[in-house]
């Protein structure tokens, strides 16, 4: 297992170098120049001149990228152009922030979502199925930034439960911190819902056309067992590929919850990032959630043979 | 050194979760984005700028008039020849740290700011390189509580751009740079000091009370700077929805810049008050003069004609703006009925100079961005009464990145954009009016306006200055490559049962020295 | 008979496709008139709540909401259409051939798109509509890049799966181009998960639209789109509820409608399933 872990790391290797062509090159082709957001409002051609300079972005784009990625080599992620600090604190500091929402939130709708497709799955074509299909796209279909809106409205104004605007790390203090992140917790939990149900639903179809559901069936054993001694094993199998996908996309950021509810994670960094052309950080945070996703996808393969014995590394 | 100032905040961070022992009082104040840095006046935005003007000081400021009024000089003398401005500082300013303000202080930071090596992005204001006429020539200490600045010929405007915000042109003491030239915790003079700083989330200022305000009354920036909370927290809150629920719920004391739709619910809502402020911030529509089909000055005119200023700040401000075809503001002291005057809306003579100019439905493309609400709105409304007449507009939404960068390089046809405020008419004119070969951001260059616009800044006669502007201003109608659609209006909402002593002043950056909070 | 037996005891199949023909009618008569200009201004009725001259009230422009949900009807539904389609046209057509031609070819193509895969949506869509202008067509192939390396992957593995099949073999033996053999035998077995997925994927477009225009990277106004709607809406929450309200409730209906459809669909495509 460990050599194959580390044979798909290293295979990873290519893939980060693309990201970070890809990236590099994207940034430049989106027009907009670092120099000249960083001067501002303050009307100087030199000033903007003299910032090219500083940055580098004076050389040709060879030398940058050489630069770049010599720097990254050496475990040097750069500065931030906006606030001059490594862009290494800038991720240490915000991804623990992203991590904690999207890790609760992604656990949270795993144990409502898995048992509710399967129950879709069972009762497949009642008024039941469609109701529960029908409540998770419901929840999906209400854009995260209205469900923030609703939800600031509802418990922050009306009642007065939560509070509206702060966050402190559960890691310093775990009650004030969960407070704090109920909110977009939840509004992450409705739209990861409908997803993982509709997931769930499918793979456990598959599984109880399966012969040994039928033979589990034929020798008398309750629906209850059924479902959940011989379906729920195999069926979460795939569901496990397609949360390891949403953990994947989700780490990234959930820029819209956290502009909502004002945290200071790691969507809104690199949204900021991108907006400010800030070079350093939005590749810095790129290679960063490129590795994230390696690693993820890794892990859900080394889970994989756990819940599903076909498959062998 | 910036590491040892993080974790430092980090250890402290466990200190202020714990409930105070002493019944301290505090402000929360939101802002829409975080600060950049607190290297003031060399890495800086419009929100950096709020936050350290109340740690830093310069030595003039604004008066709510628009006129420079002390701060930390007390008072000053220029003398005859309008070359020599002597200030005296103000009795018992210390700094942070508890070191008296002298003018050898001043001088050094004022050296320190010229000096390329500190990247003052102003500094081409001052040191005569920036086309400003001003360049100071030394910087004399008379005596513990009196400098002199020497410049190298007469400038009228000198001081405004001393008081200038954006340039924050403060005065440190010498421990703020470290020995290998970084930078600490600014040592400044003002009536706070920075407690905490947790990026994206909040910066906290606590009261510096040992601070010594001037005698003379509170007036906008200037005179007495008296701090009265303990605390003031300033959270970011990025989302405009966010912060009005955050307001309502009270985990906010004060907000600043209001979304502007929401002023008419939240001036209902039970104990919020709502100050409103018509700031000298000018929203303007571009009309790029050297573009094959706008260099026909009868097609900018006929656009100009065919916009209804009074609809586009009902549009744009949910009419709590105010129209001005100016670049004069309606507080700056010059401001009078010649500045009012723009074309006027006749959707006819629009459709009659089409005509003459031969106009046959060609596609203009009108630039304007999505963060802006007043540039995206401005626009979505121009775009709708030009289709009226018979213009056919394309509407293109970038980021602001990107048009910022296309109006740097002059690469537009029309564009809405929006220049923050600038207190002197001149310096408002300065920024699109110039040399072509100099710079391509330049939207207006007549050569007769721009002799009168050099004019005015060596002009020191308040009436003769006037009487410069509008002529500037009866050119710039008639040419019509910049069109003044309306003057920033900023709403600022509080609980006045909680907060008191809070006002609004004529260039909108709020204020909490003077301002006291009920326990 | 198709239908029929499609139809028949499948209640999500009919809820969905009332649900769909209705929102691609009133696209359609989005298309030919609406009651009013959908982008002209009327200031002075700005937000008007619905009454008999606007039946959906107004926004703060003044424009007719529900002359604006017809033609946003129109626009989402395209956008959402067209980036499915040209993820579906790059995803069959790159997975398909990876699969079939595996080898370096197959390596070289899976890390690119692991690459792309993992690139936050955002960026690809601000650099997209950086590069190929604002406007429709710039969110199309933003949202359409972004989903085509899930559908490659996708395809990708069924072919594996396939290529191993003695149909396969069989007419490889008979001397057809691999081109050929491609197109006739492999693809048009990898339809299903492909369907399914492009089902699941239109839902998530007409979302991912209303969060780009949150950010200020949606379709520019002022046309308009039923997510940029929303996004335009939120600051009226307590205000002018009647603005969020209508497109809000066309999304979720189309969602639903989607979602339900495509359960029948895939239901009903799944080849274990057509013997029940």
């Amino acid at each position: 297992m460990l050599s194959y872990s580390l044979r798909r790391l290293a295979l990873a290797l290519p893939t980060l170098l693309l990201a970070g062509i890809l990236v590099f090159a994207l940034m430049r082709l989106v027009p907009g120049d670092p120099a000249l957001m960083f001067v501002g409002d303050v009307d100087d051609p030199e000033a903007v001149i003299r910032k090219r300079a500083e940055l580098g972005l004076d050389r040709s784009l060879i030398e940058q990228f050489l630069l770049w990625s010599g720097s990254i080599l050496s475990g040097d992620l750069g500065t931030s152009v906006k606030t001059g600090s490594p862009v290494a604190t800038e991720i240490a500091e915000s991804f623990p922030v992203t991590a904690q929402i999207v890790l609760i939130a992604t656990f949270l709708s795993s144990i409502i979502a898995i048992p509710l497709g399967m129950i879709a799955a069972w009762k497949q074509n009642s008024s039941l199925d469609v109701g529960i299909v029908g409540f998770t796209t419901f929840c999906l279909s209400i854009p995260s930034f209205w469900m923030a809106v609703i939800l600031l409205t509802m418990f922050g104004v009306n009642l007065g439960w939560l509070p509206t605007v702060g966050y402190v790390s559960m890691t310093e203090n775990l009650l004030e911190g969960a407070l704090y992140l109920i909110m977009p917790v939840t509004a992450l939990l409705f739209t990861e819902l409908a997803t993982l149900t509709r997931m769930s639903r499918a793979s456990t179809i598959d599984v109880l056309r399966l012969d040994y559901i039928t033979h589990a069936r034929a020798k008398g054993l309750g629906e209850r067992t059924v479902l959940w001694k011989h379906a729920f094993p195999n069926a979460f199998a795939p569901t496990l590929t397609v949360l390891g996908l949403l953990l994947g996309h989700l780490l990234g950021g959930v820029v819209v919850l956290e502009t909502m509810f004002s945290l200071p994670g790691m969507g809104r960094l690199m949204i900021g990032a991108i907006f400010a052309r800030d070079y350093p950080v939005v590749q810095g945070v790129l290679l960063f959630i490129v590795m994230l996703y390696v690693v993820i996808n890794l892990a859900v393969d080394l889970l994989y043979p756990a819940f599903d014995p076909r498959v062998k590394l | 050194m910036k590491r040892s100032l993080l974790s430092c905040l980090a250890v402290s961070a466990g200190i202020t979760l714990a409930s105070p022992a002493v019944a301290e009082t505090s402000l929360r104040v939101s802002v829409n984005s975080d600060i950049r840095s607190t290297q003031f006046g060399v890495n800086r935005d419009g929100t950096t700028d709020t936050v350290l003007h109340h740690v830093i000081e310069g030595l003039v400021a604004y008066r709510d008039d628009l006129s420079v009024g002390p701060l930390l000089a007390k008072s000053w003398e220029v003398s005859p020849d309008g070359t020599a401005y002597t200030f005296t500082l103000r009795d018992g300013a210390l700094f942070h740290n508890g070191q008296p303000v002298t003018a050898s202080d001043v001088k050094w930071s004022w050296e320190r700011l010229l000096n390329p090596e500190t990247k003052f992005v102003c500094r081409n204001w001052f040191d005569g390189t920036g086309g400003t006429g001003i360049k100071i020539t030394s910087i004399e200490t008379l005596d513990d509580k009196r400098v002199r600045f020497t410049l190298q010929e007469p400038n009228a405007l000198f001081l405004s751009r001393m008081a200038h915000m954006v340039c924050l042109s403060g005065i440190i003491h010498k421990d703020t740079v470290g020995a290998d030239g970084s930078w600490n915790n600014p040592i400044g003079t003002g009536p706070f000091t920075i407690k905490e700083w947790r990026k994206n989330q909040f910066i906290e200022l606590a009261k510096f009370d040992r601070y010594v305000p001037l005698k003379e009354k509170a007036d906008g920036y200037a005179g007495n700077r008296e701090p009265r909370v303990d605390r003031i927290r300033f959270l970011v809150i990025a989302d405009p929805a966010a912060a009005k629920a955050a307001l309502l719920a009270g985990d906010i004391d004060v907000l600043t810049n209001l979304d502007l739709d929401a002023v008419e619910e939240v001036k209902n809502a039970k104990g919020i008050r709502v100050g409103l402020n018509i700031t000298p911030g000018w929203e303007v529509m571009l009309m790029q003069d050297q573009d094959p089909l706008l260099k026909d000055k009868r097609i900018r005119q006929a656009i100009a004609h065919a916009i209804n200023r009074d609809e586009i700040v009902l549009a744009a401000t949910a009419g709590l703006g105010k129209p001005n075809p100016s670049a004069v503001a309606e507080k700056s002291s010059f401001f009078g009925k010649d500045f009012q005057q723009g074309l006027s809306y006749s959707p006819d003579k629009a459709r009659q100079l089409l005509k003459e100019a031969g106009y046959k439905g060609e596609t203009i493309k009108l630039t304007s961005n999505a963060q802006y609400p007043f540039d995206n709105k401005s626009a979505i409304a121009i775009q709708s009464m030009l289709q009226r007449v018979g213009i056919n507009v394309e509407l293109e939404v970038l980021d602001w990145a990107t048009q910022f960068k296309n109006y740097n390089e002059g690469r537009t046809q029309l564009m809405v954009m929006g220049f923050s405020a600038r207190p002197d008419p001149t310096l408002m004119y300065d920024v699109f009016m110039g040399d072509r070969n100099k710079r391509k951001n330049v939207y207006y260059a007549d050569e007769k306006a721009l002799e009168a616009l050099a004019q005015s800044s060596t002009t020191a006669d308040p009436e003769k200055r006037r009487q410069i502007f509008a002529q500037i201003h009866q050119r710039m109608i008639d040419d019509s490559s910049v069109m003044g659609l309306f003057n920033f209006v900023e709403a600022d909402a509080f609980r006045p049962e909680r907060v008191k002593g809070f006002e609004v002043w004529s260039l909108g950056k709020s204020r909490f020295w003077g301002v006291e909070v009920a326990k | 008979m198709i239908f029929q037996r499609f139809f028949r005891k499948r209640i999500n199949a009919k809820i969905g496709a009332l649900l769909l023909s209705f929102f691609i009618i009133a696209a359609l008569i989005g298309t030919i008139a609406t009651p009013y200009d959908p982008v002209l201004m009327d200031i002075r009725a700005r937000l008007k709540p619905p009454s008999s001259e606007h039946w959906f009230g107004t926004d703060q422009f003044g424009r007719d909401i529900l002359s604006r949900l017809l033609v946003g009807a129109r626009e989402s539904l395209t956008i959402s259409f067209m980036s499915v389609l040209c993820a579906l046209g790059l995803g069959v057509t790159i997975g398909a051939a990876s699969g079939y031609r595996g080898g370096s070819f197959d390596r070289g193509t899976m890390a690119v798109l692991d690459a792309v895969m993992a690139f936050p949506g955002l960026l690809l869509a601000l650099g997209i509509i950086a590069v190929a202008g604002p406007g429709k067509w710039g969110v199309v192939t933003a949202l359409g890049l972004a989903y085509t390396p899930g559908i490659t992957r996708v395809v990708r593995s069924t072919v594996l799966s396939l290529r191993e099949r003695e149909f396969i073999d069989a007419s490889r033996a008979l001397g057809n181009s691999d081109t050929f053999t491609l197109l006739r035998h492999v693809v048009p077995n990898c339809m299903t998960p492909v369907i399914v997925m492009g089902t699941s994927l239109f839902a998530t477009a007409l979302l991912s639209e209303s969060a780009l225009a949150f950010l200020g990277l949606g379709v520019p106004p002022p046309n308009p789109t039923w997510g940029g709607m929303l996004a335009e809406s939120k600051q009226f929450a307590s205000t002018a509820i009647w603005i969020a309200i209508f497109p809000g409730v066309a999304i979720s209906l189309t969602l639903l409608g989607t979602n339900l459809f495509g359960d029948a669909l895939r239901d009903h495509l799944d080849p274990r399933m057509n013997g029940q």
